[in-house]
């Protein structure tokens, strides 16, 4: 794995809103090429953590570099520039009802004046879907969406991409399926993901290590133990809901 | 039933030009909506406070316009626009002055209704418009317009027909159209016949409105 410039690196960055603190002075590298997982309970920050490495939360002390710059040193203008160059994928998929899969995939190079109509074909396939390019999203399934969704963010080729709660909606085949797909993409194009969730499965699946967040802290990171990535291969819906509810 | 025939083949060429004139006063009311209303609603919408673009003054003076004009009585806004409407038109009579003050209150209806479609744009929208670096223009043309447009063409049609009635009002300076025609005509010539009828051709004009706008609403939703 490449160990060049890490992707990000926050040195003691704080997020206060008023009296309240979302982020607590946060040490953390982000290597290139790495899955990283950002795990913690509702409120424990990771929102915020994803927004600090995304330039849409300026941090009020610390410092923050993401692909190498410091978003609080640049314009409105230029973070939005930066944005660009960082892939986001949503708990909701939040993809435009009115735009086609194809077009969906299309917006963030049409936002930047470019078109790839090969890259986009290519994108379809890989993530499995060819043949519905030219559906309507209320036609597609949870889990087909967040594959349109993670190929919307691959089109710009970001070297990072942030997933906030990527698999929250859906059900466990899906989850699998999905996060197969985020492996597979880093694997593939060396993309570097941080992966918030608070489903600790989802981090042992993929991730290479784990950062757990409580009340703002970062309270520590580590490499995720070998035996997490075994996780029963469930054949069957039944077989699933037996070792769950233990019938 | 003859008589009804009758007053109204007497007054067919009355009838048309009256049809003509409400038509010329929606089409301009409804065009000063879209092209001012519309951009309006959208601004009040990003300015208004927790907006994407909020802005305290611009987000005060477009909303003060649209309650204002929204709750002005029409007829008494008129005759308050008469010395503006002098200004512009030389004159303040006739079906093209008489449009003047129909397009006001067209751009105040129609930017309020612009407003609360936006609202109901799911929040994800922006929050994926921002993520992918979009400029508030792009943010608008892209995404909020994308995902509001059957919404949008809906709100155009009841703004139409609300500026239908509105126009009945517009006798007062001259500006003819099917309501005054009802009133002159049939009210005040005791030919009740007329009137109704005339008011019926109004009701076939708005229920074609809404059908037309109901199916290009509905073909343009695709959630």
């Amino acid at each position: 794995m490449l160990q060049a410039t890490p992707v990000a690196l926050l040195d003691g960055v704080t997020v206060t809103y008023g009296q309240a603190t979302a982020l607590d002075s946060i040490d953390l590298t982000i290597d290139r090429g790495e899955i990283i997982g950002i795990i913690g309970e509702s409120g424990a920050g990771k929102s915020t953590l994803l927004n600090v490495l995304d330039a849409v939360e300026t941090p009020s002390a610390g410092r923050v570099l993401v692909e190498g710059t410091d978003p609080t040193e640049l314009s409105a203008r230029e973070r939005r520039l930066l944005r660009r160059r960082i892939g986001m994928v949503f708990q909701g998929f939040n993809l435009l009802s009115n735009r086609t899969v194809r077009q969906n995939i299309a917006l963030p190079l049409k936002l930047q004046r470019r078109r790839d109509p090969a890259l986009i074909a290519e994108l379809l396939d890989y993530v499995g879907l060819g043949d519905y390019a030219d559906r309507y999203p209320a036609q597609l399934s949870g889990g087909q969406l967040q594959r349109v969704a993670i190929a919307r963010a691959l089109v710009t080729r970001p070297g990072l991409v942030l997933c906030d709660e990527p698999t929250s909606a859906l059900d466990t085949r899906t989850t699998e399926d999905i996060l197969t797909l985020l492996a597979d993409t880093r694997r593939d194009f060396g993309t570097t993901i941080v992966l918030v969730t608070h489903e600790l499965d989802a981090v042992g699946a993929i991730c290479d290590r784990a950062a757990v967040l409580e009340n703002g802290s970062l309270m520590s990171v580590f490499p995720i133990a070998p035996s997490a990535r075994e996780r029963p291969r469930e054949t069957s819906y039944l077989a699933h809901a037996r070792r769950v509810l233990g019938a | 039933m003859n008589d009804l025939l009758e007053s109204f083949a007497a007054n067919a060429d009355e009838i048309g030009i009256a049809l003509a004139e409400t038509g010329f006063m929606l089409a301009f009311s409804l065009a000063a909506a879209v092209l001012i209303g519309l951009p309006l609603g959208v601004m009040i919408f990003l300015t208004r406070p927790g907006g994407a673009q909020q802005s305290t003054p611009l987000w005060s003076v477009a909303n003060l316009y649209v309650t204002v004009v929204r709750s002005f009585p029409f007829l008494l806004f008129v005759v308050f626009l008469i010395p503006l409407t002098r200004a512009l038109y030389g004159t303040t009579f006739g079906t093209g002055a008489a449009t003047f003050p129909l397009c006001f209150v067209g751009v105040a209806i129609y930017a309020r209704l612009v407003e609360q479609i936006l609202l109901e744009v799911p929040p994800g929208i922006l929050q994926a418009a921002r993520s992918m670096g979009a400029s508030s223009a792009q943010t608008v043309v892209s995404f909020l317009l994308v995902e509001a447009r059957s919404g949008l063409v809906y709100a155009l049609t009841s703004a139409a027909i609300s500026l239908i009635s509105y126009s009945t009002v517009l006798g007062i300076v001259g500006g003819g159209g099917l309501g005054d025609f009802a009133l002159r005509y049939g009210y005040q010539e005791y030919d009740y016949g007329l009137m109704y009828s005339t008011i019926v051709i109004v009701i076939v004009c708005v229920l074609l409105l809404q059908t037309a706008g109901e199916k290009v609403s509905a073909a343009l939703d695709r959630r």
